[in-house]
Formats: structure tokens, C-alpha cells, sequence
């Protein structure tokens, strides 16, 4: 029970850093077009003399792992960051009813752009995928949106502003808009249905270039705020009256950390779709095994969120030959089988 | 009393919906006194602490240092007043030192870094309380009186002038109760620190308090030095039990004398 040594803490520091660059380097071998070892080394430092190979490389593979460690990043911060605020080290991003919002939007946005309004709109075969392709995610992302401020409302007004009304209100939000969404899908064509279902189930496949220059501001801007705020967070552990009376203007902090857990969620879902547990488990890892001081929690967040997922996205292209898992349904039975390992252990 | 007073409680109240919480409160701490609160449970103790914490909205003017509490930010005021709350519930494994290192909080940027003055200010509080050697132990799992005096920690390394606790001394044995009063008293006559807290125990209070407030029912029947405060008359009434008043040590120490009748009727609740 006495003091660790300081050395174990740096080991661990390196040994995560270690682990992320690894996993993303193992990564750059995974994909669906075959590339040598040697190519992938030349295509590294830019001696690749084969364009094809070189598009591959830098066009789909490397964005890939960008979009997938960003992805990590964004959902473990975003867990961390929403339990300490709760107080609550069971809360997810998810439970906030951004993935029911987004689901909604998705589900609205397959119901009016159907093959059909596409061939009147005069799109057809790629046109018409395209057009979906970017339909899909930004009505999501309104729907995540709209989620996230019907919550903050419902808070605000109504139910002032404990942490469990927060909780409640997300959970009432997530039920209701998930009801709406799967009246949706009920009436739409099955095909239509099928594809939100699909996309919800969340997956890397999609990531692009112009994705990671997206997501790579917005996590790098979320992880900087709340590491400089990092013992206003901390603050907060030991309760509301507490903090305030260590000069922390608590309402404010709670708006400014629920801001950036939304703003994340509603970037990453709306684009990936539903990737569930990573803001549960990883946070939940960090601070048994490096602390819960939250510039420490953030930091651990930081390279074990991304690393767990470019991993887990290895798995998701490799476990079954010819085809790809979607992503979420490999963390949510990494996370439960973690969760049901972790209960046991304690009791 | 006086308005020149360091803390100045003038014309105070406090209701919740129709009740009446605190009526009417007025009077003043010089710097570096310590005051006792006295009074019944529900008699408006925890509520008056808050008040003048600035943690609740009230009639009246609560002044510190000629300023009103309500005037300064919060993070002016968290350097002007530190607070001591009954036990806080701690959901992740923070460590004692993590709890004790908050008080360094008021006194920082966001950008400026922990330097070695600050980590020997946390240090020298926990030893002041008598935790050193515990730094890295989970404070969920320290005693109360532990985690009592971690919390008396904190608010050394915060370091304002007026300290407020609330019953800063419940979870403590007798030996500690001495420790951490002895302490209190200290920081007010050797760093002219002003101390407001509320007790349960007449004769702690009698001990170690420079002033004593004696509250009821919201109303402040009593306030001044312990002598003329604690006499058995108002002690009776307030607390409904017949008591005595000696003087120990120049002190008036005060013992209840109940009148041992059953309370508890068994009868009615059958074999």
C-alpha cells in the first residue's frame, strides 16, 4: 500500500508509449490490398517507385491508423473526462444519448434520401452512394447535436443541475430519440433500415484523409483545454461544495468538459458510427493502473485509447478472412467480457 | 461587536420555503480569534458556516475584511476563506497527498507548475496533522478521523486568513480532538488566523474558543467570551437537559445531568 516507486510510473509511461507506436506500426501490414514488407518500408520513406502502392500507403492505410488512434483518443478522453465530472466511474459518452441522436439523424436521413428521391434528384450508381455518403454523417451529426442540447435543456430548466438529473436526462433522451429512430426504420425500406443498422454497428472503413484532418484539431484542441484544466478536474473528485470552496466555478467547469465530451462523441459517431465501451473500459484501466489525477487519466487516456483501437482494428480486418467485423461489435465483446473479469476480480 | 470588526455578520437570515433557518443573525470575529458554534442539531450550525463560506444565498451582509462575501470572485475568495465540510464521499482512489495538494488550487494558473515551495507546503501540513508516512494510502480508506485531518491538511496548504469547519472534530478520538484544536488555536494566535467552527462538545469549546455563538432554533441566543455564555440556565433551556457549570482552570466546564428516565416504551411493541 506505501508510495510506488517513481520508477514503475515511468516505466509504465514508456511501456504505453511503446505500445502505441508498435500497434500502429504492426498496423501499417494490415490491410485489404497486399503489401509487402519491404514496400511498406519503402512507401514509409518515401521511396515507394510504384504510385499505386504509394496511393494505397498513404491514401488508405496511414489515414486509416490516424482515424482510428484520434477515434481511441477522442472516446477514452471523453469517458474520463464525463466520470470525473459525473462522479460517476460507470458514465459513457454514449449513455448521453449521442448515439440515439445520431442513430436518429442517420435513420432520417435514409427515410428522405431514399434510391428513389435520389433518382428524382437525377442521381443514380455513384452518384447516388456518394450523395448517401455524405448525407449519413452529417445528419448524424445534427442528430448527435441535437441530442446533446436536448439533454443540457432538460438539465438546465426543468431538473437543475445534479450529476444524477444529468444522467437520468441522458438515458430519458436516449430512449426516446432511439424509440423515434426505430419507428424510422420501421416504415422505411428494408434496405434503407438495414444500412443505418449496419452503420451503427461502427467501423473504421470509411476513414479518409480529409476525417483525420478533421478529428486531429479537435482532439488535439479537447485534450489541451482539459489538461489545463486539469486540477479544477481534480478538484471535483472530492464533490461540488468542495470544489467550490477551492475557488472552482463548478457550473462553468461541468458546461466546458460536457461541451468537449459532446463535440468528440458527436465527431466520432457521426463519421464511425457506434463504438461502444472504449469510454468505459480504458479510462477504467488508466486509473487502477497509473492513477486519477486528471492530467494522468487524460495522458493515459491519451495513448492507450488510441492504441486499443488501432488494435482492435487489426482484429476487425484480420479475424475473418475476406471480410471485415464492424468495429463496434469487437470492442462491446472485448468491453463486457473486461467489465465481467473486472466484477469478479473485486468480488 | 462592531462593524470594524474582521468578520462582520450583520442582520443575517436564511429561510427555506416557509421555514426559517437562521433569524436575524448579528455579530463580529476580530482576526485571529477563534469562535465556537454552539447549539442543538437542526439549530442552524451547518447553515451559518455556509453562509459565511458564501456557499448560500441569504439576507443581510456577511463582511470579510470590509468586503462582503458576496463581492469577491470565487477564486478571490477561496484564497481569503478555506473550508473544512463534514466528510466528503471520494468516488476514484484519490491518495491523501492528492486530497492535500487541492489546496494549492486558489494559488495557481492554469498554466503555472507545482514547484518544490509548494510540495514542501503539503508536506509540512500533512505532518502538521499528524498523517506523515500515509501520503500514498487511498483516502477513501483512512478512518474518519483521518480523512478529518486530511481535510484540515488541505486547508492549511490553501492558506487563507479565515477557516471555517464544520465539526472539525466529530470523527476524532479524544487524543486527536486535542491535536487538531491545539492546532486551530495555534494557527490563530501564531498566524493570526481567524477560526469559525461549529462543536458539539461545551467543554472543547470552553477550552479552546476565544468566542462562543450559542444558536437555537435559528436564533442566536448567546454570543461572547465562553464564561458568561456557558451558564447553566441557557444551557438547560437550549439543550432541554438540567446541567452544571464549575470553573476548571479559569474555565467554566460544563457536565449534563439527565434525569435517567426510561424513553423507550417497550410494551406497546408486544412479545
Amino acid at each position: 500500500m506505501m508510495g510506488r516507486a517513481p520508477l514503475s510510473i515511468t516505466l509504465k509511461w514508456w511501456l504505453l508509449s511503446i505500445a502505441a507506436i508498435g500497434a500502429c506500426g504492426i498496423s501499417l501490414f494490415f490491410g485489404a490490398a497486399e503489401l509487402s514488407p519491404n514496400q511498406i518500408t519503402q512507401c514509409l520513406l518515401g521511396q515507394c517507385d510504384n504510385p499505386t502502392e504509394s496511393l494505397i500507403f498513404w491514401q488508405i492505410r496511414v489515414p486509416r491508423i490516424a482515424v482510428g488512434f484520434l477515434v481511441g483518443i477522442g472516446l477514452a478522453v471523453a469517458g474520463a473526462t464525463l466520470q470525473n465530472v459525473t462522479r460517476n466511474s460507470l458514465t459513457d459518452p454514449y449513455l448521453f444519448g449521442v448515439v440515439a441522436g445520431a442513430g436518429l439523424g442517420a435513420s432520417i436521413a435514409t427515410l428522405l434520401f431514399s434510391e428513389s428521391v435520389a433518382a428524382q434528384l437525377g442521381l443514380n450508381g455513384v452518384d447516388a452512394d456518394t450523395a448517401f455518403s455524405i448525407a449519413l454523417p452529417g445528419a448524424a451529426f445534427l442528430g448527435a447535436l441535437f441530442a446533446v442540447a436536448l439533454v443540457q435543456v432538460l438539465v438546465s430548466s426543468a431538473l437543475g443541475r445534479r450529476t444524477e438529473h444529468l444522467l437520468l436526462a441522458g438515458v430519458a433522451v436516449s430512449f426516446m430519440l432511439g424509440a423515434f429512430s426505430h419507428f424510422i426504420l420501421f416504415i422505411a425500406e428494408p434496405f434503407a433500415a438495414n444500412k443505418v443498422v449496419f452503420w451503427l454497428m461502427g467501423s473504421l472503413a470509411r476513414a479518409e484523409v480529409w476525417y483525420a484532418w478533421i478529428m486531429l484539431p479537435i482532439v488535439a484542441l479537447s485534450v489541451a483545454v482539459l489538461l489545463l484544466f486539469g486540477r479544477h478536474l481534480d478538484a471535483l473528485l472530492l464533490g461540488d461544495e468542495s470544489a467550490k470552496s477551492l475557488g472552482v466555478n463548478v457550473t462553468v467547469i461541468r458546461m466546458l468538459c460536457l461541451a468537449i465530451c459532446a463535440a468528440l462523441t458527436a465527431c466520432i459517431v457521426s463519421y464511425c458510427g457506434g463504438i461502444g465501451f472504449v469510454g468505459l473500459m480504458i479510462p477504467h484501466i488508466i486509473r487502477h493502473w497509473l492513477g486519477v489525477t486528471s492530467r494522468t487519466l487524460i495522458m493515459g487516456c491519451v495513448l492507450l485509447g488510441g492504441t486499443f483501437m488501432v488494435s482492435v482494428d487489426i482484429l476487425a480486418r484480420t479475424l475473418l478472412s475476406g471480410q471485415e467485423i464492424p468495429i463496434g461489435i469487437i470492442t462491446s465483446a472485448i468491453g463486457s467480457i473486461f467489465f465481467f473479469l473486472a466484477i469478479r476480480q473485486r468480488a | 461587536m462592531s462593524i470594524n470588526s474582521a468578520l462582520c455578520i450583520h442582520q443575517v437570515s436564511l429561510s427555506i420555503g416557509d421555514k426559517a433557518i437562521l433569524k436575524n443573525i448579528n455579530f463580529g470575529v476580530e482576526r485571529g480569534e477563534v469562535l465556537g458554534v454552539l447549539g442543538p442539531n437542526g439549530a442552524g450550525k451547518t447553515s451559518l458556516l455556509k453562509v459565511i463560506a458564501g456557499q448560500k444565498r441569504h439576507q443581510g451582509v456577511v463582511n470579510w475584511c470590509g468586503h462582503g462575501v458576496a463581492d469577491y470572485s470565487i477564486q478571490a475568495l477561496a484564497r481569503q476563506i478555506a473550508v473544512v465540510n463534514q466528510l466528503n464521499d471520494v468516488v476514484f482512489s484519490v491518495t491523501l497527498k492528492q486530497v492535500v495538494r487541492m489546496g494549492l488550487l486558489p494559488h495557481k494558473t492554469l498554466l503555472s507548475r507545482e514547484t518544490a515551495t509548494d510540495s514542501q507546503r503539503v508536506e509540512d501540513a500533512i505532518q502538521a496533522v499528524g498523517l506523515e508516512g500515509k501520503q500514498h494510502q487511498e483516502y477513501s480508506s483512512l478512518s474518519g478521523g483521518e480523512q478529518q485531518r486530511g481535510l484540515i491538511a488541505r486547508a492549511l496548504v490553501q492558506g487563507s486568513p479565515l477557516l471555517i469547519l464544520d465539526e472539525p472534530v466529530n470523527h476524532l478520538d479524544v487524543y486527536y480532538q486535542h491535536q487538531v484544536l491545539q492546532l486551530l488555536h495555534d494557527l490563530a494566535r501564531q498566524l493570526g488566523v481567524t477560526v469559525v467552527m461549529s462543536l458539539h462538545d461545551m467543554n472543547l469549546a470552553s477550552q479552546y474558543c476565544d468566542k462562543i455563538a450559542l444558536l437555537n432554533s435559528g436564533d442566536l441566543i448567546a454570543y461572547g467570551e465562553p464564561e458568561p455564555v456557558l451558564n447553566a440556565d441557557l444551557l438547560t433551556r437550549v439543550f432541554s437537559i438540567p446541567c452544571e457549570v464549575k470553573t476548571q482552570n479559569g474555565k467554566p466546564h460544563v457536565s449534563f445531568t439527565p434525569s435517567r428516565k426510561t424513553v423507550l416504551d417497550l410494551s406497546r411493541w408486544g412479545k
